[in-house]
């Protein structure tokens, strides 16, 4: 019989094992960017890992598309956010100490 | 094989620390396009929407299979909107919701917030102008 304390402890587990955060997608003020399609080609791609401090209350690198869309010129985006397997890997021995990852993919053409 | 009081004590830790990992690595992808056909315009952060609309989309297996497979695009299509902003979150409403869930029922299930805010196209009008009066002429 599981007690009310250890469902407690793995509740409050779980809980402090379960990052959040925030993803951005949008572009610079006055840029005129359009969304790619599902299939369109994009010569672009930018992969990259955003850090959320404090459970993903705290982002602790540049959680917005705005200066990738930027700083590559890009006309026409086509952005993922993932939380991929070794993201989950890590983020299950970084997240007991407040700290969290996402992977953001920017797509584009100039 | 010996099993010393230490080890007892130390192997549940050991378990419950792996299963927690296992239980919340959980994978995601949610990919933001436009739906086929329409032209959609990336809005800044500082430009006003009209419309938002502010849900969760839901994960199975940690990941693996999607629950309702209801991405952006599909909220900017039923919309018709023609600029938006994205914003994926993973609140702590979702973490709450993906503990407790796992607790009852340990299928992995995972709740992703998102909000899709942005514009429609201005309607033109249908109705013809106001014909001129014979006075006018």
């Amino acid at each position: 019989m599981i007690g009310p304390w250890r469902i407690t402890i793995v509740a409050l587990g779980l809980l402090l094992a379960a990052g959040c955060g925030t993803v951005h997608i949008e572009v610079p003020p006055g840029s005129a960017v359009t969304l790619l399609d599902q299939d369109q080609p994009a010569s672009i791609k930018i992969e990259r890992h955003v850090w959320f401090a404090l459970w993903g209350g705290e982002p602790l690198s540049d959680n917005s598309t705005l200066n990738d869309i930027r700083e590559f010129h890009l006309k026409q985006v086509r952005v993922t956010v993932v939380q991929g397997f070794w993201d989950s890997v890590i983020n299950g021995v970084t997240c007991y100490f407040s700290f969290v990852r996402r992977t953001v993919v920017i797509e584009g053409n100039p | 094989m010996m099993i010393t009081p230490l080890s007892r004590r130390i192997r549940p830790v050991l378990v419950a620390c792996l299963s927690l990992l296992l239980l919340t690595a959980g994978c995601f992808t949610i990919p933001t396009y436009a739906p086929y056909g329409q032209s959609v315009r990336l809005l800044p952060p500082d430009k006003p929407a009209q419309i938002r609309r502010e849900y969760r989309t839901w994960f199975i297996l940690g990941g693996l299979f999607p629950l309702d497979n209801t991405m952006p695009a599909e909220i900017i299509a039923q919309e018709k909107l023609t600029e938006a902003r994205v914003i994926v979150q993973d609140t702590v409403e979702d973490a709450g919701i993906a503990a407790a869930l796992t607790i009852i029922l340990p299928i992995l299930i995972l709740p992703q917030t998102v909000v899709v805010e942005g514009n429609r196209a201005p309607v033109e009008s249908t109705t013809p102008p106001p014909a001129a009066s014979p006075q006018d002429q």
